[in-house]
């Protein structure tokens, strides 16, 4: 009765908004600074991604198969022992620094938009202490926000597309120069790498109604799917109006091109609607660090075991959503401190794919190594970490 | 037929010692110093000590065929005249009856053979006597037997059955719950007819004993729900109970949210709809206000009314009271963000118009719209508390002052009260949530004061994580918003037509997202017997 846990439906509004997030901060089709894809090539590029959005869930989905009723860091940690308690430690560390980013991300943002004289850290500091607090209450509490989120989400699409219709213009769809093809391929890879969200999908199984029986159940692959074909379609749909709104260029050389879209309309049929676009960003964002939190939280369960002895890996198990809200804050508060220059550098290391190469790839094919050793009688881990009973 | 007088004198003896024994057998060493003893003196002087020489204990001894009797009653709150015309005659008549009548003779006397009370039960303790003493029974105590029989004669005074003040509605009953717990059992029963239907009785508050009883459809309540709110309610902390507020918040999982998930109302007609979808209602002595569990947050906006009007019309006030809450809510907070730090979402005419009000104030924005809710809600509280005549005196004192003189004194600008008017008029459209949106709407000031927009979609997302939170007994409060079921919306926003609703039944586990599981109790108690 007292399971927490969320419809599959909740499941896929979640993950799709979070994505979504992504979308509204960085024209996908864009993946560095400067040089973006242009055309209807990049309105193709989303579609494209699907190609690497599954070779991405493959080594997680066999490592899954075979821990049915488990999440991706209790599969780690089932098969690799004190390896598996690292990877854990490490899948914390990764969303950990994700969730900051994210508050950072948008910080800039608001700093950069709305309110130009703030002080730094302010806005991200209370975005996360709010995101905190809804991980807090749980994957239930925010699941069913996430229903909200969709509301305005669909609200502020309605909203642009009925302001922006009279503008859209289907000759920017053929820019003279779309990219190359080795651009298309780095346009799609730019969508799918800085998906974290799909770590969280493997953390959050467990708790979605229906993909615990049997092996990975077959909800879990339509959730999956469905995701990804969902999040690829309203991608290539938003791309082709800021497209055909805004130029070949898909808005590429601009900050924050969702939010020029929403500039765009105004004095169009609707006026200011980039207060709505505000509103409906913060919702996004706060979604988005709930479920990298909760997904933080869900890893560093596995990963820090209670033992007897008085010490830090016992008041860290005992004390896990509290440190790892310190370390997001302070994350958070060194990347807001950091220039400019340095937090593109951290955004574009993270973008570039090894961080979702590690953690989907890397750790899935090693679990699977392990867990292959472990049924002929031999263990990865010999000699490698404690004892220890998850909390 | 001697023999025969012997062999009933004998059985009753053996029962009434019988019921006596099993019982003392189930209570510890310090419970059974609590139980009557069979000399009726020691009894008197024990209950004495006990009771401190109230003045309110009506005690009378007589003298039955030889046999001592005491009569127990509690002033005012027993009828006299039912005690003379019930009680007193017929023992009058059976001591003028031939002698030789033992104690036991007596016992059965009262307990077989005469129909002197509907309501007559047995007590053994001291706390058992004074619980049903204090509930309006008559008790006899007889020498020579360790026990007490009482008699429900309550005759207590209590505010007749008149309108609900908090729920009116045009059309429909115009009952609503009194004090009495019995009062209001019977309204129910006399709604649902059905041998379903159950009341339980329980006592709560160590000091009070307060009668409190779970009502609810054996057929649709769930067992495990039934169960876990048995046992809180077991386990209540409290000394006094004195209305149905003070049990609410040990039922909730997050008593200090904005929001609850546990619904009151006065109406009769209201609860018995919400038990018949499988819902647990909760009475409690003293009060007219009867929790029911689970409730979902948007029947907050929900009125009998809605039910007797035309579906378009109910749709259209139901849609009136959303608007309303989140005007109460949001409306100052979001003025004073868009003021403070969005000026220019304004259109232009409405932006000048407003710096001219504001222009000519003295006090920051955020601080004008602080001061002058708080004004507001001072005077409402004043006028809340004060008998009537004087209320009104406050309500013109308010008008003239906040309407009149400051703005004409320059210290608050006209848009502010028309927004605070506003506010004021829209938090009464819902009722039942007046205190949460009293205190959020303050807290939203501060947030767009502050924050602007930004503070304001924080808060207003922080309140969304906290609601969604709610649970009670595995429903989500949000449901059938989120999560979400088309189904389910047929009687949300809009009203379906009878004929629809009628139809199919809405049961409470079928909720989107509910946990409570099919476990209901009838089927529970039919598969329990159905096992070898």
């Amino acid at each position: 009765m007292n399971k927490s846990w969320i419809s599959s439906s909740q499941a896929l509004t979640l993950l799709f908004l979070c994505r979504i997030f992504t979308l509204l901060t960085v024209s996908p089709a864009s993946p560095d600074a400067g040089k973006s894809l242009g055309g209807g090539m990049a309105v193709l590029a989303p579609l494209a991604s699907l190609g690497f959005q599954l070779l991405l869930f493959l080594p997680g989905w066999l490592l899954m198969r075979r821990h049915p009723g488990q999440n991706f860091a209790q599969a780690l940690t089932g098969n690799l022992g004190g390896l598996g308690r690292s990877a854990s430690l490490l899948l914390w560390l990764f969303l950990t620094v994700m969730a900051a980013l994210s508050a950072v991300e948008f910080e800039q943002f608001l700093i950069t938009a709305v309110y130009a004289d703030a002080p730094k850290l302010l806005f991200a500091f209370l975005f996360l202490v709010v995101a905190i607090y809804g991980s807090h209450l749980g994957v239930e509490a925010f699941g069913r926000f996430a229903y909200f989120g969709f509301v305005l989400f669909a609200v502020l699409t309605g909203t642009l597309l009925l302001a922006l219709a009279g503008d859209f213009r289907m000759s920017e769809l053929f820019a003279k120069t779309p990219g190359s093809a080795q651009d298309f391929l780095r346009a799609a890879w730019a969508i799918t790498s800085g998906n974290l969200e799909i770590v969280c999908f493997f953390l959050l199984l467990p708790q979605i109604s229906g993909t615990g029986k049997g092996t990975f159940g077959a909800i879990g692959k339509k959730l999956y799917f469905g995701w990804s074909i969902l999040f690829s379609l309203v991608s290539a749909g938003l791309l082709l109006l800021l497209i055909g709104v805004l130029g070949g260029g898909s808005g590429g050389g601009k900050p924050y091109p969702f939010y020029t879209l929403a500039m765009a309309a105004e004095g169009t049929l609707l006026a200011r609607t980039d207060a709505v676009h505000m509103s409906v960003w913060s919702v996004l964002g706060l979604l988005r660090c709930c479920l990298l939190l909760y997904g933080a939280n869900t890893a560093l369960r596995c990963g820090v075991t209670v033992t007897q002895k008085q010490g830090m890996r016992r008041f860290v198990a005992e004390h896990r959503e509290g440190v790892t809200a310190v370390v997001v804050v302070l994350t958070a508060a060194l990347f807001s401190l950091s220039d400019r220059q340095a937090l593109q550098q951290i955004r574009l290391i993270w973008r570039g794919g090894t961080v979702v190469f590690l953690a989907l790839v890397a750790l899935p094919l090693a679990g699977i190594l392990g867990g292959w050793l472990k049924r002929h009688g031999l263990r990865l881990d010999d000699g490698v970490g404690g004892t220890g009973k998850a909390v | 037929m001697a023999w025969l007088k012997a062999l009933r004198q004998s059985a009753a003896q053996k029962l009434a010692q019988y019921r006596r024994e099993s019982y003392l057998s189930m209570g510890s060493d310090v419970e059974k110093q609590d139980h009557l003893v069979a000399s009726l003196s020691e009894n008197m002087i024990s209950l004495r000590k006990q009771f401190g020489n109230s003045s309110d204990l009506l005690n009378r001894e007589l003298c039955l065929q030889g046999i001592r009797v005491q009569l127990l009653a509690c002033e005012g709150l027993v009828s006299l005249q039912s005690l003379t015309e019930i009680l007193s005659d017929p023992l009058n008549a059976y001591a003028s009856q031939s002698d030789g009548k033992t104690p036991e003779d007596l016992y059965r006397w009262l307990r077989q053979e005469v129909m002197l009370a509907p309501d007559q039960k047995e007590v053994y303790t001291y706390s058992q006597l004074f619980q049903f003493l204090m509930s309006g029974f008559a008790v006899l105590l007889i020498d020579g037997l360790g026990v007490g029989i009482c008699f429900g004669l309550q005759g207590y005074n209590f505010r007749s059955i008149s309108e609900p003040s908090a729920e009116v509605n045009v059309r429909g009953s115009r009952e609503g719950f009194v004090e009495p717990i019995r009062i209001n059992m019977t309204m129910i029963r006399r709604r649902i007819k059905s041998p379903k239907l159950k009341f339980e009785l329980m006592t709560v508050g160590s000091q009070s004993r307060t009668d409190l009883c779970l009502v609810y459809m054996t057929d649709r309540i769930s067992e495990d729900f039934l169960n876990q709110t048995r046992l809180r309610l077991q386990q209540l902390p409290m000394d006094v109970v004195l209305e149905s507020a003070y049990i609410q918040p040990f039922l909730e999982k997050k008593p200090y949210s904005f929001f609850s998930g546990i619904g009151t109302t006065e109406r009769p007609d209201t609860l018995c709809a919400k038990i018949a979808e499988g819902r647990l209602a909760i009475l409690v002595d003293g009060t007219p206000f009867a929790l029911i569990l689970p409730f979902l947050f948007h029947e907050n906006f929900q009125t009998v009314d809605d039910y007797t009007h035309r579906p378009a019309y109910t749709a259209f006030v139901r849609i009136l009271k959303y608007i309303s809450f989140y005007l109460t809510i949001l409306l100052p907070g979001t003025y004073v963000a868009v003021g403070v730090h969005h000026p220019e979402l304004l259109p232009h005419a409405l932006l000048r118009k407003v710096m001219e009000a504001e222009a000519s104030t003295p006090f920051p924005l955020m601080f004008e719209a602080l001061l002058i809710q708080l004004i507001y809600e001072l005077m409402r509280e004043a006028g809340l508390r004060l008998p009537r005549p004087v209320g009104h005196a406050i309500g013109i004192v308010g008008a003239l002052v906040i309407g009149d003189a400051a703005v004409s004194a320059g210290l608050i600008g006209t848009p502010m009260v028309l927004i605070v008017a506003l506010t004021a008029i829209s938090s009464f459209v819902v009722p039942s949530l007046y205190d949460s949106v009293t205190v959020l709407k303050f807290l939203f000031i501060l947030a767009g004061g502050i924050f602007g927009l930004f503070g304001i979609t924080l808060g207003v997302s922080a309140l969304l994580l906290n609601l969604c939170s709610v649970t009670v007994g595995g429903v989500p409060t949000t449901a059938p918003a989120t999560p979400f079921n088309p189904y389910s919306l047929r009687d949300m926003f809009l009203r379906a037509g009878w004929k629809f609703l009628g139809k199919y039944v809405f049961h409470i586990e079928d909720v989107p997202g509910s946990q409570m599981g099919d476990k209901r109790l009838d089927a529970a108690a039919q598969k329990k017997e159905d096992q070898p």
